[in-house]
């Protein structure tokens, strides 16, 4: 199982061979890349920061989430940080099992669930300045996300 | 007592500091570190609700207790939309 902060370039390779496995026979995979453009302004490159030991931590717990809701214990993901450029792979996900329905899923609930809990902040570089993108606070007596908000500070 | 509380992205921003000391009373919860954290920098009042506060790499509700020993950190809105 990997769930990883890393500052280097994300290898899809690295993350679906790591699921590789006779059993396994519906791998699906996620590849989340910086875009041009972001709430109709033109972005130039992004900027990831995380909490690195609690990120992997929450990881984690995504994944305990996935086996206990899709029964998928073969996961792989990895969220990079650092500057980014258009294009660059920020996010890779990889769900194995033995049919695809469930790799299908447990592969959406992950970029979903990553986004909602797991400490990582994104600032965008565009024609407009530099903003944070907030886009859900996390209600900490839930630990579950607050009312959507995407706003830009 | 003093407690050390890890700072990112805005709240490092706008403090200027990886990580802030803050006083706190003895048995203090997160609800008394917003307080010290609110009045050092006043910046935090206006959207306190939107940060929230982790004990030990877990989000944590107003009544947690922290201690000096806790590993302390001030989470602003995380980048994923809530869709």
């Amino acid at each position: 199982m990997i769930c990883r902060i890393t500052d280097s370039a994300i290898d899809m390779d690295e993350l679906t061979d790591s699921l590789d496995s006779p059993e396994l026979g519906g791998l699906c995979t996620f590849v989340g890349k910086v875009r041009n453009h972001s709430a109709g302004q033109g972005v130039t490159h992004l900027e990831y920061h995380a909490y690195p030991e609690m990120a992997e931590k929450k990881m984690r717990q995504v994944a305990e989430e996935i086996e206990e809701r899709f029964g998928v214990a073969h996961l792989a993901m990895a969220h990079r940080v650092g500057t980014l450029a258009i294009g660059d792979i920020a996010v890779g996900i990889a769900a194995a099992s033995a049919h695809r329905d469930a790799a299908f899923k447990a592969c959406r609930y992950a970029i979903d669930r990553i986004k909602q809990i797991v400490p990582i902040w994104k600032k965008e570089y565009g024609e407009d300045g530099v903003a944070w993108v907030e886009g859900c606070a996390v209600d900490a007596e839930t630990a579950e996300p607050q009312k959507a908000q995407n706003q830009r500070v | 007592m003093k407690v050390r509380v890890k700072c990112f992205a805005w709240a490092k921003e706008v403090t200027g500091e990886d990580e802030i000391d803050l006083e706190v009373p003895e048995s203090a919860t997160v609800a008394d570190l917003r307080n010290s954290l609110a009045e050092r920098f006043p910046v935090f009042s206006g959207r306190m609700e939107s940060i929230a506060v982790s004990v030990n790499q877990e989000f944590a509700g107003e009544g947690t207790p922290v201690d000096a020993g806790d590993e302390l950190a001030l989470i602003p809105p995380i980048s994923g939309g809530c869709a």
